[in-house]
């Protein structure tokens, strides 16, 4: 073996020198600050494993749907400045905002944190996303130096609001979206706040859920402390922080490096909410991206004032929304922290739509107008990196939030429970087609749907169908995911059903000459006079026990020229009952020859050749107009009503 | 009679034997023949010399089932499901791997959406027939799939866990229709609500029985021709095995067959050492898997899944595996951090040492390099020190580091990865690193067993003999195990006790029917009962065990208090004060194997035998290193670290501050200074 030992010998101009931890001065000489890349790889490494921790005891410890299956909920580190260290593969709405929020807490408390503190807000005036989302943190100290935020938010199922529903889209003001909490302690020095606690939980519904909501939030939190605590010890506070610096920096350079590869310039996107909840449709957000060098700008100048409800955005929810889509287009191995956003910067004038203004309500600002900005930003970014975007992703329409009572056992039993199951698709990118159950662009398709068995078991309904809705998806060289066709009936008795939803008359748009999602929308059935009535994105209504309430979900936006998709493919569609001969001609422009069915490559080919040459010229986004969906224009039926944001 | 345990893998099939009078041990590494797995069974008999005539008992892993799921390699598969939900098993529960990965694409369906037929009956949760069963229908369905040439079908029903009358009726007029075809039923093969992961394992159930059916067939007859007339067996998923008649019947079961090998020799070494609280785990070249093992039993899980959003919801050992092996491959990636997998060299073109043509560093070279690694691997092949130096040197120069210290870089970072991926195990099932021992298997984790434990905070390792045929081993220390599951939905105080006992009543004659079927007498037979129970109000469930008595009004308490406590070992948290509900039901039956394992009490001897000496790396200086035949040191010999233990499949490293010591059975037991 002396002949390796010998060979490296000679080939290494150095002599071997030993590698330690503590030895600062060390090997890698890229960078100034004497960063051993193993320790570095380490501590990387940990911080992520961190976080995998506390999303573990969150959601194995949640007690609601909406925590336990629907995974609405995020966890992340924070430096002492309130600086992002590491983020769980979460909900993109929370993670990319929750710096704002924790600024607000440690301006708030100053000097008054110490250890054993649990600070709690739900108050998007204190840069929180929206009323429904409850943020808990506790400091980190070791050695009684304040060293890391240990953060969790979770959606909850309810804060009191006039309505049971914790996204009152229909609220006036943010005294009726309900209880509003400022920054202030559950915990202080490891004491329980008894009174502060006791009067949250007399404030909402359904407590002993919600309560056992906080204990796993808290657990969360607690189990990031514990283990932020151990490392620091591990390693002393002053390497750690050298280390953790030196995370964001290499964060950062990466970040630099995507941002440079985009184009310098302007680009501009906009899109449009379906409506303010109360009547008024089509309310417009434009996005303008300024790219110089490695910075970008998202400026939401271009949008309408702010809705006299709660469909508007938040502080926090309009700088997540302007981060989202960029940071989906760079490299996802590298670590969401703050050297990534410090990189997106976003602004709105306080009182638009993107940005309300105190006392507004922002009860639905994570989902319509969040999914919604995001939407102007992502058709910005179409012009810029047409190649790394995607088509538009359906959003919260036909997710009702159901309450009343359940009927069916010895005992009646209030319930209350939001439905994710006939949620809208995802869009299409430029190698791969859409995914379904997206849900929201909030998410990102983080959510999960629950079994439809262990909601008939659990409350008083019946899903009758919950199937593809093949006619839903948006065309295109990639097709976007295909929506839901859906259909409860109630059992034992009927229910109050609340829709807040969006993307419903402004479906999702396509990219680079795709077609558009359908949009869909959803309708209640009398079983016995086959009347309907038709809901917008948004109403309240109750649900019958002779009724049954329908819903059809947008597929996500098309990526790319339908006549540039594999004709194959297009048959597999075919064969598959997603697409019909006739589409497949006129959308497609493949001609399909029957028994056996197989592609007619020759006149396939003539008929795109022609189809090239009369058609439009394809657009770079689309729709580029308000109220483009179409579904419920070719669904309703004579003697059908449409009700516009019913309440 | 030999008693013998083969475990056919992706690259190596391993053979661990022992012959019941003479207590001979003997063991194998052959090359799996991917063209026809069972003869690299014959092959491991032939190249360990052993007379299939002189068998009595063969247990096999295999990983046939799974390459055929991830390769969707299998005959078509139809599927008859409840109109309305035609697409469970494509659209499933949703969330995307990698939120902000634009570029991802779903896993294909295990059966398209073409061959999925819709019924129009349905079943509502309280099992009441919302609408009948259509015959005319039904035989119009059986006669299209005849007609289609399609013999392997799944039936699944929505609700059909709370009666299981349309699936039965569907099954009788398809086999009217169609007798040669092989049928699955949801209700079957696993009766627990949750459709998703039911319509799964069905569909995945059905896929697989003409794919094994035929490959236990060619076995079985390999082996008659060979003279074999013992006994065949099956590696279960659970930890366990069951005869080859079952398991052609319910091959879904073998899907983690290889692993389970490896977790059972851990369950062994529970049983036989005074550890009986072991972390289980295996490198090879491009995955480490990690499990536990907890009082000398394998933990189980119910939410296994195959691929992304394709679940296999029956119970089995909960085995976590990363990217993370002697192939994997070292980078620099765009901010000058240095990385390493989880892509891999694989076993072409393999480590650059290897010289077929690799050219990037992988894991092995760095081992290489550092002098840790014999470079013939055991009269295998001459490793390559040019191309292997090459290799780190092309990493190190982006570091602006020294080769060597490239080299032990990446393999503190592999180990680190290792070390991550087993606290997340534990973590998820509540469990504190400290109480246990890591048990190092496969051909390269004793390598790098003792920095993984470093890194780990765990101050003792374990290295079994056999660590490098490990499935193989575990093969031959396995009892015959079947878990079965049943629905049972009430608040505990609200239990109908009668109905319970008559529920667990009939699961346990099940249980004793097929233990029955493996050949196990009744009185080697054992049942436990458990229920997987929550909080009202909750979600997840916690499997609770309930002994094997009678449940009456009287146990009540203790049922509440033995669910608190595993809610509490696996959550971390628990309240005493919430009430508490059973969800489902299950049993599980065992039945003890007469195993030929003599105790292993080896001769005591004090003598060491040092075969040679070889330089190698550790810590940023050169050490001469004594190196060891494993097989040859005897019990009670004290080893102190640097030193290198050289085995027939397999090689451990002792670096510097570690203390090993050899146990009677011959087992090292390595301490951390």
């Amino acid at each position: 073996m002396m002949s390796i030992k010998n060979a490296i010998k000679q080939k290494s101009s150095k002599k071997p020198r030993k590698i330690q931890k503590s030895n600062k001065k060390s090997v890698a000489k890229k960078s100034s600050k004497s960063i051993d890349p193993i320790t570095f790889a380490v501590i990387l490494n940990r911080f992520k494993t961190i976080a995998d921790e506390m999303t573990i005891t969150m959601e194995k410890t949640a007690w609601t749907s909406i925590i336990a299956l629907a995974r609405d909920y995020s966890v992340a580190i924070y430096d002492y400045k309130a600086r992002q260290v590491c983020m769980q593969d979460a909900l993109p709405i929370h993670t990319n905002s929750m710096h704002v929020v924790l600024k607000e807490i440690s301006e708030t408390f100053k000097d008054n944190i110490y250890e054993g503190d649990v600070i709690v807000t739900n108050d998007p005036y204190s840069g929180n996303t929206h009323v429904g989302d409850f943020v808990t943190a506790t400091p980190v100290f070791h050695k009684g130096k304040h060293m890391f935020w240990s953060v969790a938010k979770g959606h909850q199922l309810d804060v009191g609001a006039y309505v049971p529903n914790s996204v009152a889209i229909q609220a006036s003001d943010v005294w009726q979206e309900g209880l509003q909490l400022p920054p202030i302690k559950f915990y202080e020095k490891g004491e329980r706040c008894e009174d502060v606690v006791r009067m949250y939980l007399a404030n909402v519904r359904w407590q002993e859920w919600l309560y056992g909501d906080l204990m796993a939030q808290l657990g969360s939190i607690w189990t990031g402390e514990r283990r932020l605590k151990e490392l620091s010890k591990e390693y002393g506070n002053a390497e750690l922080e050298k280390y953790m610096e030196s995370i964001l920096d290499y964060a950062d350079r990466r970040m630099s490096e995507e941002v440079k590869s985009y184009p310098d310039g302007d680009y501009h996107g906009v899109s449009w909410l379906d409506s303010d909840g109360k009547g008024k449709s089509n309310i417009k957000i434009g996005a303008k991206v300024s790219v110089r060098g490695d910075k970008i700008h998202v400026d939401f100048s271009n949008s309408d004032p702010q809705n006299a409800s709660g469909n508007n955005g938040s502080r926090g929810v309009m700088q997540a929304a302007a981060g989202i889509p960029i940071l989906c287009t760079i490299d996802s191995t590298i670590p969401h922290n703050d050297g990534v956003l410090r990189h997106i910067t976003a602004d709105a004038p306080v009182g638009s739509v993107c940005n309300a203004k105190y006392p507004a309500s922002t009860a639905a600002a994570t989902v319509g107008p969040g999914d919604t900005m995001q939407e102007a930003v992502w058709k910005a970014l179409a012009h810029a990196v047409p190649d790394r975007v995607m088509g538009g992703n359906g959003k919260d329409g036909n997710l009702p939030m159901l309450h009343g009572v359940d009927r069916r056992g010895k005992k009646d039993i209030d319930f209350g429970m939001m439905l994710f199951n006939a949620a809208a698709a995802g869009g299409a990118s430029a190698t791969c087609d859409g995914w379904p159950y997206f849900m929201t662009s909030a998410g990102m398709g983080g959510l999960k749907i629950m079994s439809v068995e262990l909601c008939e078991l659990f409350y008083p309904f019946r899903i009758d169908r919950q199937e593809i809705a093949a006619d839903s998806v948006g065309h295109g060289k990639y097709i976007g995911g295909p929506g839901i066709d859906f259909c409860l009936s109630p059992v034992g008795g009927g229910f109050q059903c609340e829709l807040f939803g969006e993307g419903q008359s402004n479906p999702p748009f396509s990219v680079m000459g795709g077609m558009p999602g359908i949009g869909g929308g959803s309708y209640k059935e009398n079983l016995r006079t086959k009347k309907r009535k038709y809901y917008s994105s948004k109403g309240r209504f109750e649900l019958a026990a002779n009724e049954i309430w329908v819903g059809v979900s947008s597929g996500g936006g098309g990526y790319g020229d339908p006549l540039e998709r594999e004709p194959d493919a297009v048959l597999e569609s075919i064969i598959d009952g997603m697409l019909t001969v006739e589409s497949a001609r006129n959308i497609y422009g493949v001609i399909i020859s029957k028994n056996p069915m197989t592609v007619n490559l020759k006149e396939t080919k003539a008929l795109r050749k022609k189809k090239r040459k009369t058609r439009k010229p394809r657009e770079i986004t689309s729709p580029n107009i308000p109220g483009a969906a179409t579904w419920v224009k070719e669904n309703l039926r004579a003697g059908d009503e449409y009700l516009l944001d019913a309440h | 009679m030999w008693h013998v345990g083969i475990d056919v893998g992706g690259t190596f099939t391993d053979l661990f034997a022992e012959n019941s009078e003479t207590k001979e041990k003997r063991s194998a590494k052959v090359l799996t023949t991917t063209s026809d797995r069972s003869l690299g069974v014959i092959d491991a008999l032939n190249s360990a010399f052993i007379p299939p005539n002189e068998i009595n008992v063969l247990v096999h892993g295999t990983t046939t089932a799974t390459n055929a799921l991830v390769e969707r390699k299998y005959p078509p598969v139809a599927m008859i499901t409840t109109e309305g939900f035609r697409d469970v098993i494509e659209i499933g529960r949703q969330r995307r791997q990698h939120l902000f990965a634009l570029r991802q694409k779903r896993p294909e369906p295990i059966v398209p959406r073409r061959l999925r037929f819709t019924l129009n009956c349905r079943l509502s949760a309280s099992g009441k027939d919302i609408r009948e069963f259509d015959h005319e229908e039904a035989r119009q369905i059986a006669q299209r799939i005849k007609d289609l040439n399609i013999n392997s079908v799944a039936i699944c029903l929505i609700n059909s866990y709370v009666d299981d009358q349309h699936e039965k009726i569907m099954r009788e007029v398809l086999l009217q229709e169609h007798p040669e075809c092989y049928v699955a039923l949801s209700a079957e093969t696993v009766r627990k609500f949750r459709e998703h992961g039911r319509f799964s394992t069905t569909v995945v159930r059905a896929a697989l029985l003409p794919v094994m059916s035929q490959y236990f067939s060619s076995l079985s007859t390999a082996l008659d021709e060979s003279g074999f007339r013992g006994s065949l067996l099956a590696l279960k998923s659970n930890g366990g095995m069951m005869g080859v008649d079952l398991a052609i019947e319910r091959p879904e079961e073998l899907v983690e067959s290889g692993p389970a090998g490896g977790v059972a020799y851990a369950r062994y070494l529970s049983q036989t050492t005074n550890f009986p609280n072991i972390i289980h785990t295996d490198m090879g070249g491009t995955t480490f898997d990690a499990s536990i093992v907890d009082q000398g039993e394998g933990l189980i899980t119910h939410d296994y899944e195959l691929e992304w959003e394709v679940p296999i919801t029956i119970p089995m050992l909960d085995i976590r595996s990363v990217g993370a092996g002697g192939g994997s491959i070292a980078w620099v990636d765009a901010g000058g951090s240095l990385r390493v997998g989880p892509q891999s060299s694989g076993s072409e073109p393999g480590p650059a040492c290897y010289g077929r043509g690799g050219k990037e560093a992988t894991v092995t070279d760095a081992n290489f390099i550092l002098g840790r690694l014999n470079p013939t691997l055991g009269d295998k092949m001459r490793l390559d020190s040019k191309e292997a130096l090459l290799a780190i040197e092309g990493v190190a120069k982006k570091l602006d580091l020294d080769p060597l210290e490239t080299a032990e870089a990446i393999i503190s970072i592999t180990c680190e990865n290792m070390a991550q991926a087993i606290k997340l195990v534990l973590t998820d099932r509540g469990r504190d690193p400290r109480d246990f021992i890591l048990a190092s298997f496969g051909g390269a984790g004793p390598m790098h067993a003792c920095q993984i434990a470093r890194a780990m905070n765990i101050p003792r390792i374990i290295v079994p003999t056999h660590a490098g045929v490990a499935s193989a081993f575990g093969a031959t220390a396995m009892d015959i195990r079947h878990d079965l599951e049943g629905f049972y939905y009430s608040p505990l105080a609200e239990t109908n006790f009668d109905h319970l006992n008559e529920l667990f009543g009939k699961l346990e004659d099940q249980g004793r029917q097929l233990l029955t079927r493996d050949g196990v007498n009744d009185e080697d037979m054992s049942l436990q009962r458990h229920a997987q129970m929550r909080y009202i109000g909750q979600f997840w469930e916690v499997m609770t065990p309930l002994g094997g008595q009678l449940i009456n009004k009287d146990s009540i308490n203790d049922i509440a208090d033995a669910f608190h406590m595993e809610h509490e070992s696996e959550h971390g948290v628990k309240s005493p004060d919430f009430p508490v509900e059973f969800v489902s039901i299950g049993i599980t039956a065992q039945g003890s194997f007469k195993k030929s394992r003599s105790t292993e009490f080896s001769e005591i001897s004090s003598e060491t035998i040092k075969v040679g000496e070889r330089n190698a790396f550790f810590s940023g200086s050169w050490e001469d290193v004594p190196i060891f035949v494993g097989e040859k040191v005897s019990s009670g010999t004290k080893i102190e670290g640097p030193a290198i233990l050289e085995y027939k499949h397999s090689e451990t490293v002792l670096p510097p501050q570690t203390y090993a010591e050899v146990d009677q059975a011959g087992n090292l037991i390595i301490t951390l200074a």
